[in-house]
């Protein structure tokens, strides 16, 4: 019996050891080809001049495409940072999806809407419009709202879709502030390189505490919750470290919902967003991607290193656990929608690389880290835990995630250097430090609760309370 | 490397702990990362630092070197040893100066404030650039490897019209670089009086779209091209070259090309023929459109759509022609066609019609979304 306990323990150490090895790898890869594509970045886009693109006829038309659901408290002064974008030839399409609450009344006050009479074409298969307003002034002649029946976020992005009337689309949540320029950066792609760009992605930001005035974002500050501080440590990680080096390595899976631009065309021929997914966004990018493999076509999907939208995160562990949870039921049902693609070569970095990664490093690592902490328990139990062992592996995953972190703080430092403020840095760099102890084991249980969910058949995405930017003072 | 193995195994074993093999690997991998971590931290620090200082440093070098500049233009003299021996710069920045980096800087603050001046002053401060032998740095950078560097010599040569560079500047303006090729070319549209497009003509390389908006900028800039016609290139083996034709055509009325412009309406390219038609469209040319519709089956959809559109941006009122879309089988022509009828006509008498009209496909479709349009519209 202590044999085979043996045996076991020594295959299940490898195994574990063999995991860690493998997923540090990984990380260390995505590191060098982000360093590389923000190096490259930084160096085209000195020859880039935002005026020329602002001033050119030639400038192609977007159409911005915000769904809106009972966000009665915030939507007039969101509308209004939108409408506030530096973008030439730019159409504001608000979808009000069914709110119950004032969305749409304040939205026709505010900005003196009218109905207007256009025929849409239905290209995807969305819910009824039941209106198109149009503002009677001149200063908002860019703005539609439409009015339709409740669907879900995907249903409202594909009736937007339906009636965007431009060559690209922006896809945002209607709750971030953009930068002024962001439209003007995130196009940039679609109009050079060598194969056609289908989509281009955006770094998102966490704005809590960041002073936002006129729907601008006037000054960026560390927040003062501790939860939202652990998020911006994961989302610099995530968006500079991890999304950056996918773009790179041609295999970035996913765009986030908060902030995307699609050619249209592109997007309605692979079938528009996929109603039936609480991962909408992650959904459609491979779908869009397959499309283009699958006829031999040629294509870019880009991401762009600045931070060009900022949002509001869950303050609370209730809500950002409801957060997590809907992530990751997302990232499992595009995973098995999408399981053709499984270390299939037809779809190259996709299926070879991007596929694996996500199925072994996001969708099932809660759920090792877990079945490693049971064993762990179980040995302990009977009296014969490898202490050794385990205390290596665990300085081992601790100095990799102090030196991610680190790194990935210096990235933002040396690129876009966005705390002016010298103790934010230090407070990052703190936030780094106890990382691992507090927020982490928190995110591993959301990811657990998000696989359990799954197979419960949960569909829903939770209520997401706000709190509302911080507004600048007037004296 | 056994040393170090050695050296950890006995630390580890310091703590009563039991030594398995290979495991002093993890501990000098996880000794090593915790020390890139430290490095990195203490660089963030060290980089906050250095910014704050460099930039106070370059915003009072700046200030310095415009103000010298500004006294060069305005005090009437131009010479190499006025900026040089300047009394305001420090040891430090006159040593700074002569380093390729200082003389980019400085290059680069003389490009900045041409920019913000017109005429004479402009003229006086490209002077300044020429006199002071600064544009021997830019035209070296032309044969640096990097292609920063070249894109970087160029856009300064272009900037300070040193019209000398055109010959080296051409040599680059098919260069793979798409930075490179761009900026040449914007340069050559700068410097260039003579023949500002002669590039075209040998063009291999692609001219993407933000290439064209930048080439357009440039010619909007200068007042002095005179831009007829387009013809010698809307027949040019290079698809890309055409398009860039077509698109100017428009833009700067050039008449003349409208023959050569609705033969592309035909282009096996549907880009091209789009960017033909949106000229023609420019250009008035509401009869030459007009008579592009006899060929209409022969289009694909997205050209019928773009003509549609052209045609009713000047004010097209063939009722027959209409009547004929409001028949076809795809949604979008029939969406364009009931939007061109409603400029002239009442839902009436467009309702009347699409009753009246011989079933097909997606008539009852097109009904039940006309039905919905009118609605709309009533509402």
């Amino acid at each position: 019996m202590k044999d085979i306990l043996n045996h076991f323990t020594w295959f299940f150490d490898g195994a574990i050891l063999f995991y860690v090895i493998l997923i540090i790898s990984s990380y260390l890869l995505l590191a060098y080809y982000s360093a590389k594509a923000l190096i490259e970045y930084l160096r085209v886009s000195k020859f880039i001049n935002p005026h020329e693109l602002m001033a050119s006829p030639l400038s192609p038309s977007v159409s911005l495409i915000a769904p809106a659901y009972n966000e009665a408290n915030t939507i007039v002064e969101n509308v209004r940072s939108l409408l506030a974008i530096q973008y030439p030839h730019l159409e504001v399409i608000v979808v009000n999806d069914g709110s119950k609450d004032e969305t749409l009344q304040l939205l026709i006050d505010a900005y003196a809407l009218v109905p207007s009479n256009e025929l849409v074409y239905h290209q995807i298969k969305a819910k009824e419009i039941k209106t198109i307003y149009k503002s009677t002034k001149p200063v908002f002649e860019n703005l539609r709202v439409i009015d339709k029946a409740n669907g879900g976020k995907a249903d409202a992005l594909n009736c937007g879709l339906n009636v965007a009337s431009s060559e690209y689309i922006a896809c945002i949540d209607v709750d971030c502030v953009l930068a002024q320029d962001a439209i003007i950066k995130m196009i940039q792609p679609f109009l050079s390189g060598s194969s056609p760009c289908i989509a281009t992605g955006g770094v998102i930001r966490i704005a809590n505490s960041c002073i936002i005035e006129d729907g601008r974002l006037i000054d960026v500050i560390l927040p003062d919750n501790f939860l939202a501080r652990f998020q911006v440590l994961e989302y610099i990680r995530a968006f500079l470290m991890g999304r950056m080096g996918w773009s790179k390595a041609d295999g970035l899976l996913l765009i986030s919902g908060a902030f995307g631009i699609f050619n249209k065309e592109i997007a309605i021929k692979a079938g528009g967003y996929d109603h039936n997914t609480v991962g909408e966004d992650m959904e459609l990018i491979v779908r869009m991607r397959r499309y283009m493999i699958e006829r031999n076509q040629k294509y870019r999907v880009e991401f762009i290193p600045d931070p060009l939208c900022w949002t509001e995160a869950p303050s609370t562990y209730k809500v950002l656990g409801r957060q997590r949870n809907r992530w990751m039921r997302g990232t499992i049902e595009t995973l098995l929608q999408h399981k053709v693609m499984f270390f299939n070569p037809k779809y190259k970095v996709l299926g070879m690389l991007s596929y694996p990664y996500w199925l072994f490093f996001e969708w099932l690592a809660p759920i090792i880290e877990i079945v490693g902490l049971l064993y762990f328990l179980i040995l302990l139990l009977l009296g014969q835990p490898n202490y050794i062992f385990s205390l290596s592996l665990f300085a081992l995953v601790y100095a990799f995630a102090m030196f991610m972190s680190t790194l990935a703080i210096l990235f933002d430092e040396l690129t876009f250097h966005q705390y002016k403020r010298k103790r934010d840095i230090f407070k990052l760099l703190l936030v780094a430090l106890i990382e691992p102890f507090i927020h982490h084991p928190m995110v591993v249980r959301w990811g657990i609760q998000g696989n359990i969910d799954f197979l419960k058949g949960k569909k829903s995405w939770g209520d997401m309370t706000r709190t509302g930017f911080t507004k600048k003072e007037k004296k | 490397m056994k040393k170090v193995r050695i050296y950890i195994e006995d630390w580890v074993r310091s703590f009563d702990f039991e030594v398995t093999e290979g495991l002093w690997l993890v501990w000098l991998s996880s000794i090593i990362l915790l020390f890139l971590a430290i490095c990195f931290f203490v660089a963030v620090v060290i980089s906050r630092y250095r910014k704050d200082y460099i930039s106070r440093w370059e915003l009072d070098f700046n200030q310095k070197v415009e103000a010298l500049l500004l006294e060069l233009i305005y005090g009437g003299y131009l010479s190499y040893e006025a900026w040089k021996s300047a009394l305001s710069f420090d040891k430090f920045e006159k040593k700074y100066l002569q380093k390729a980096r200082g003389q980019k800087l400085f290059i680069q603050i003389i490009a900045t404030l041409r920019s913000r001046l017109n005429g004479e002053d402009a003229t006086r401060l490209a002077e300044v650039y020429r006199k002071t032998g600064l544009y021997k740095t830019s035209l070296a950078s032309l044969d640096n490897t990097s292609w920063q560097a070249k894109a970087a010599g160029i856009r300064e040569l272009g900037a300070l019209n040193y019209v000398e560079a055109v010959p080296a500047i051409t040599l680059l303006s098919d260069y793979p670089h798409e930075a490179v090729r761009s900026m040449a070319q914007v340069a050559l549209i700068q410097l260039d009086d003579s023949d500002p497009f002669g590039f075209l003509d040998a063009l291999q390389n692609p001219i993407s779209k933000s290439t064209m908006i930048r080439l357009h900028g440039a010619m909007l800039q200068k007042t002095s091209l005179e831009l007829t016609t387009f013809a010698r290139w809307l027949k040019s083996s290079h698809p890309d070259v055409v398009l860039f034709a077509a698109t100017m055509s428009g833009l700067f009325n050039a008449a003349e090309d409208a023959q050569l412009l609705a033969q592309l309406i035909k282009h096996e390219q549907v880009r091209i023929a789009k960017a033909a038609i949106v000229s023609l469209e420019q250009l008035g040319a509401q009869e030459t459109l007009t008579k592009e519709i006899s060929k209409w089956n022969d289009f694909p959809l997205e050209i019928q759509l773009q003509l549609i559109q052209s045609l009713r941006n000047l004010d097209f009122r063939d009722e027959e022609m209409i009547l004929r879309w409001l028949q076809s089988d795809f949604f979008e022509i029939v969406k364009a066609a009931i939007e061109l009828y409603t400029d002239f006509k009442d839902l009436d008498s467009i309702r009347t019609t699409l009753n009246n009209l011989p079933p097909h496909d997606n008539l009852i479709e097109i009904k039940n979304q006309y039905a919905h349009f009118e609605r709309m519209h009533l509402s």
